[in-house]
């Protein structure tokens, strides 16, 4: 069993995984996070070098900014903290340490999906949150403008977690593709998240089209039925069900794809 | 102990190892030898854990190692020829990824690491070649691991450091441990391995000591033709020739004579040593 799962050696190991990580990422993180100072100031240079005056942030270039950070730090942390577990010299080293593929399959996930993406997180936000308090022509914080409550109804009427949940396949799919694919890692798994997608999306029209026997007639009859007899909590709480149910099942699988390229990876 | 029953592996429809059967036991330094291409590397990684055994069975203590338990792999350390330079000291390192071997002992990577001349405080992607393959190997003894497999361990290293892994090898390494060390360099190695592997494309020439070898080979470094030598190369000063040990007598096992000797009649040598 100990060969299996030890908690004293996973806390070993995921110190040592965040360790290898701040390595191979945390300038780049670094940078990331600190990203509101850098886009500010060259948006104040520009405006005196044009103006004469620095003027007002915009709030949609600061909501763009940031969707940009995000989506880079998704498709380059992964790539950058585990991608170099497919050549030979960092993997080989990297096999042979010795802990569980379990463990480190589990502080692989933990440090992609969890720790690094708060610990970056919470800067940017932070740094945002500084320049609003400093600067009167930065709009108002992220962080202020989020209204808690009103998120976390949002995310429990559309399904659970959907949000988190996206996040964590997300994430996972990208571990997954730093560990299989070579070369061209964030490409190729941005490619093969869109072909599952597909195929999916596929699935799920050939399940609604009566192919497991729905509604013979088809969709539009499977729509009358369901609007005459509309019960929104019902719809809701059966949306719930499902999106659940499909988010761990994708988490499930991600997770148990990255634990076997994980145990099988050979150098 | 590690047993290894008619292994076979091959690259794609490249066969590399094919039917090897050879036992390796506790408290011997081996040292494997063999032309380039032969698979050597590939039965070290096999041997490790790092691939998994097409043909046949490694047996290592009763564990197949490709299972790669923490429990087995804290009990070995494989050092490939080809290393990977870390974005953190040689010391920060030893620290850090030296805890998951239970014997490891961060004083003694110190100790050796001082041997080596080498800076521990310095960043090992900043490192020269040698200074590297010294922080790993500093790193490979202070695990004190019960197998150790070295693949080229004395590539990139200057001369004084060659001497220096010598002695760390013969003074840091426990007496019950197996050390299995592939190399190309013979001579740096000559006098700490001791039974020698040579293998051939999908053979075991030969696995024996020296002193099975120097009981049934004669080394002979007078400056006389023998016209009955199995090898013979002139060297400054006279010949050095191996031959059959007709008499008996005892002789120093030059490595690198003997290694030609046992390409040139393989059949030969292997029915000369078959126990």
């Amino acid at each position: 069993m100990k060969d299996i799962f030890d908690f004293k050696r996973f806390g070993k190991y995921f110190v040592y995984d965040l360790n290898n990580a701040k390595n191979s990422y945390g300038i780049s993180g670094l940078i990331t996070a600190l990203s509101p100072i850098v886009m500010f100031t060259v948006f104040c240079v520009i405006g005196f070098l044009k103006q004469g005056h620095a003027g007002n942030y915009p709030d949609m270039l600061q909501v763009a900014a940031t969707m940009i950070v995000v989506i880079s730090m998704i498709t380059s942390f992964t790539a950058k903290a585990y991608g170099n577990l497919t050549e030979k010299r960092f993997g080989s080293d990297w096999i042979l340490v010795p802990a569980s593929g379990l463990e480190k399959t589990l502080s692989m996930i933990l440090t992609s999906c969890l720790v690094v993406p708060l610990i970056l997180g919470s800067i940017y936000l932070a740094t945002d949150w500084l320049l609003s308090v400093l600067f009167n022509n930065y709009p108002s914080s992220l962080i202020g403008s989020l209204s808690l409550k009103e998120t976390t109804d949002d995310i429990s009427f559309y399904g659970g977690n959907a949000v988190l949940a996206s996040w964590w396949q997300t994430m996972m799919a990208f571990v997954l593709g730093a560990i299989y694919f070579k070369k061209a890692k964030a490409g190729k798994t941005i490619l093969a998240i869109f072909g599952v997608t597909v195929l999916l999306a596929m699935a799920a029209g050939f399940i609604i089209n009566g192919g497991i026997g729905i509604e013979s007639a088809g969709f539009e009859a499977f729509l009358k039925r369901i609007t005459e007899n509309f019960d929104a909590e019902k719809a809701a709480r059966l949306i719930n069900v499902a999106m659940n149910t499909f988010n761990i099942v994708i988490i499930a699988i991600l997770g148990g794809l990255t634990y076997l390229r994980v145990k099988t990876i050979k150098h | 102990m590690i047993t290894i029953s008619n292994l076979g592996f091959s690259y794609g429809s490249k066969t590399v190892l094919r039917n090897i059967s050879l036992n390796l036991e506790q408290g011997k330094i081996y040292g494997l030898l063999g032309e380039n291409g032969v698979g050597k590397t590939t039965l070290l990684t096999l041997l490790a854990g790092l691939k998994k055994v097409q043909e046949g069975s490694i047996m290592t203590d009763g564990e197949c190692p490709y299972s790669r338990k923490p429990s087995f792999l804290g009990n070995q350390f494989f050092l490939p020829d080809d290393i990977y330079p870390y974005n953190s000291t040689a010391a920060d390192y030893a620290k850090v990824t030296g805890q998951f071997w239970p014997e490891f002992s961060y004083e003694k990577f110190l100790e050796i690491m001082k041997e080596f001349e080498t800076d521990p405080s310095m960043k090992m992607n900043k490192m020269s070649t040698g200074q590297l393959k010294k922080a790993y190997i500093s790193f490979a003894l202070a695990c004190n691991t019960r197998y150790l497999f070295l693949d080229e361990p004395t590539n990139g290293l200057d001369i004084p450091s060659k001497t220096q892994f010598r002695k760390a090898i013969t003074r840091y390494t426990s007496e019950d441990s197996t050390i299995v060390i592939s190399t190309h360099q013979v001579r740096d190695l000559e006098n700490i391995i001791d039974p020698i592997i040579i293998l051939d494309s999908q053979d075991v020439l030969l696995n024996a000591s020296l002193e099975e070898i120097s009981q049934k080979l004669y080394f002979d470094y007078g400056n006389m033709i023998d016209p009955g030598a199995l090898y013979s190369e002139q060297l400054p000063g006279g010949f050095i020739q191996v031959a059959p040990n007709a008499s008996g007598e005892e002789s120093k096992v030059n490595i690198e004579a003997l290694f030609n000797t046992v390409y040139r009649h393989k059949e030969l040598i292997k029915e000369l040593f078959k126990k």
